[in-house]
């Protein structure tokens, strides 16, 4: 064996992995580096931090946060994190556990300052006793898309801006003027948009997935059927079939859905049933021009209630 | 018999007094507008307010580990019988086999360390398990246990994250029939570089008795005096793994690994692996069609053994496609080869000399926890006349599995 060849490939393969790292400019210091998962908390952390924090959302609101890649990228963002905030009951289960071991940070694991479970500050709906596969991919501990409800991002801000005093007290006048605007313009914002909602109170909706049950909630309007028969379990054209029937009476006006969803079935669905489809913005930056949570509500209350 | 009738009077008058269990919601039943829910919608809206609420997780604390059970069984069919071994898991003949039956825990144990076990319990063995460090500073982390070593892309691969029934060509010649593995220890560093790049060191025990298992490298019981003698004895391997995101949609993976080790033909004479692996994927999120991608993932491995009087040198390369057709189906495609480059061989059972075969896969995930693929393979090699399989296989998740690298 030849060992001096060898070493040269080695050493050939070596600046070929580290060459790139000229090209990409290093990032400007900031006071407080915040990741998030989904960018709404992403958002809401810009808004309460200003220039004191980064925040960087490890999905993007186009994508199912159930099904995202573990990406090493998200890894070395969350080793230079001080915050991790997740949604937490089981929406990012498929990747995030990956990202946080490998990001050897102590400071963002389970049970440090530096992780908040934005779910332990929501009002939870869908929770059951006991989780069976059977039932589709339920999440036992509650739905976790919560992130539709402008009532639950409000709680959840409020958890953001206790945690960035917390861990950044010498921002606290910051964060607290942020925390002071943000709740006076949820106030503004809610009052508006529930006028605009508010005719539409005990109007018939289906979703393609159960994303919206806590908007339904915030909202009065009642949701009265899901194209997936049950959670994570594809629509059937038998099921879809079943359920136009089973709605006929009930005069659904309107169809729901999150951007990444297939929408064949929802197409024929909202054609037989007289209702309209609407691709609505769950998550801030699913849509353009949704990238603050007060234009992904705008958006969704402009798609439900068009003026 | 008075008494009977009185008891009977009892329970039936009791079963009229409590209220009926809440029956399970049947589809139908999604059709009613739910009064609870209308009452929580019209008690939210103005209560939308109270941003004092805070209610905790509905879920009672739990401190179990995560636990799954993974199962996966195949039938295969083969045109010859002195076709192309497949490989550890792989259905070898035409018939039926449990390919695999893994037991997954994995939990944190304290602030400080991770505790993840891969149990196989068809043809009962230990895949993995591993403390893994959560707290060392500088971007450091180390891992003790039962190893997985990671060399290149495919050694740390789960059956069951797999595209197709069997493992590659050159998996299976280099590294083991099962996984490159053993009792050892490793540490790593993310280096402080605006990418992502981490520098993996590890060296496992040499012994057979301890679980040693390479297709490479030789147990120190094989060796002059059948025991570690010094630093030369354990396996060594390295790796150097990059990942650059060329965009939200397009993903760049780079590795290098190396191994070292004895030689199994000569005691106390060396082998060693050199190995590159490639991974771009492509999966357009931004525009909300993350459902689809295609992936093109390939290694290269290269092997240096030294047998009595001369060494012997041999590589492999293997690509494969896969590509995510929305959220239930794949269809992947792979071509491999074997091939010596020098040497003279002492051993076929080892080296085996030159192997191709070819592969196409159609995959169905019904759900997240369940697929079933049927697979076709040519394949030929010196000594193996050209052959067809035809393989089905079939794999089902249960519990709380945790999350895959990338």
């Amino acid at each position: 064996m030849s060992p001096r060849p060898r070493v040269s490939l080695l050493v050939r393969v070596t600046a070929a992995l580290l060459g790139p790292s000229l090209l990409v400019a290093v990032p400007a210091t900031a006071q407080l580096r915040v990741v998030t998962t989904i960018p709404d908390f992403a958002a809401i952390t810009r808004e309460l931090g200003g220039s004191r924090v980064t925040a960087e959302a490890l999905v993007k609101g186009s994508q199912d946060p159930h099904f995202a890649d573990a990406r090493p990228s998200m890894i070395l963002a969350a080793n230079r994190a001080q915050l991790l905030v997740v949604a937490g009951l089981g929406l990012e289960s498929g990747w995030l556990p990956v990202v946080m071991t490998q990001a050897r940070n102590p400071s963002i694991q389970l049970g440090a300052r530096g992780y908040l479970d934005a779910s332990q500050v929501v009002q939870l709906r869908d929770v059951v006793a006991r989780a069976d596969r059977a039932m589709g991919d339920v999440h036992g501990g509650g739905n976790p898309h919560f992130y539709t409800s402008p009532a639950e991002l409000h709680r959840v801000a409020k958890a953001i801006h206790a945690r960035l005093v917390e861990l950044d007290p010498e921002g606290r006048a910051t964060y607290d003027a942020g925390w002071t605007q943000f709740d006076a313009r949820y106030r503004t914002k809610t009052a508006g948009w529930l006028q605009r909602l508010a005719p539409l109170k005990g109007t018939a909706i289906v979703e393609y997935h159960k994303s919206w049950v806590y908007f339904l909630a915030w909202s009065g309007i009642r949701g009265v059927g899901a194209l997936e028969p049950k959670p994570g379990i594809p629509p059937s054209p038998a099921h879809v079939a079943k359920l136009l029937a089973q709605v006929a009476p009930l005069g659904v006006k309107q169809v729901w859905q999150e951007v990444y969803q297939p929408q064949s079935l929802s197409k024929l669905f909202a054609q037989r049933s007289g209702a309209t489809l609407l691709i609505l913005p769950s998550m801030v930056g699913a849509l353009p021009g949704t990238d603050t949570i007060w234009a992904k509500f705008d958006r969704m209350v402009d798609a439900i209630a068009p003026r | 018999m008075n008494r009977l009738v009185w008891l009977a009077s009892i329970v039936v008058g009791v079963s009229f007094a409590v209220p009926a269990p809440a029956q399970p919601v049947a589809e139908t039943q999604e059709l009613q507008v739910d009064p609870a829910l209308e009452a929580a919608a019209a008690a939210d809206a103005p209560a939308a307010d109270d941003a004092d609420a805070a209610t905790p997780s509905g879920r009672p604390p739990q401190m179990n580990p995560d636990i799954s059970l993974i199962l996966d069984t195949a039938a295969a069919a083969f045109s010859r019988g002195d076709h192309l071994h497949q490989g550890g898991h792989a259905v070898d003949e035409s018939g039926m086999v449990l390919q695999g039956l893994e037991f997954v825990a994995s939990a944190n144990v304290d602030p400080y360390f991770r505790f993840d076990l891969n149990f196989q319990l068809a043809g009962v063995h230990l895949e993995e398990a591993a403390l893994t460090t959560l707290a060392l500073p500088g971007g450091l982390q180390a891992r003790a246990g039962y190893l997985m070593v990671p060399f290149g892309r495919g050694n740390t691969q789960h059956l069951h994250t797999w595209s197709f029934v069997s493992p590659s060509l050159l998996h299976t010649r280099f590294l083991s029939a099962e996984h490159f593995s053993g009792v050892g220890a490793e540490l790593s560093a993310l280096l402080p570089l605006p990418f992502y790049l981490t520098l993996t060191a590890n060296v496992l025990d040499p012994h057979r008795s301890t679980g040693l298992r390479s297709a490479s490298f030789g147990a120190i019981e094989s060796s002059a005096s059948g025991r570690v003698d010094g630093l030369e004895d354990p396996v060594y391997s390295t790796r150097i793994h990059g990942f650059y995101p060329l965009s939200d949609d397009w993903s760049l993976s780079l590795g290098a690994s190396g191994a070292f080790g004895q030689s199994p033909f000569v005691p106390d004479n060396r082998a060693a692996l050199w190995g590159g692996d490639l991974y771009l994927k492509w999966r357009p999120v931004s525009s909300g069609d993350d459902a689809w991608g295609v992936a093109l993932s390939s290694e290269y491995v290269l092997r240096d053994v030294q047998v009595p009087g001369d060494s012997v040198r041999e590589h492999g390369l293997t690509a494969q496609v896969d590509a995510w057709l929305g959220r239930f189906w794949m269809v992947s495609v792979r071509g491999e080869g074997l091939d010596h480059v020098s040497g003279t061989v002492h051993d076929q059972a080892m080296f085996g000399t030159w192997q191709r075969r070819s592969s196409i896969a159609l995959t169905w995930l019904p759900t997240h926890f369940s697929k079933l693929r049927l697979q076709g393979d040519w394949g030929q090699g010196e000594g193996n006349r050209p052959a067809f399989g035809v393989f089905v296989q079939a794999e089902v998740s249960a519990g709380e599995h945790g999350a895959h690298a990338f």
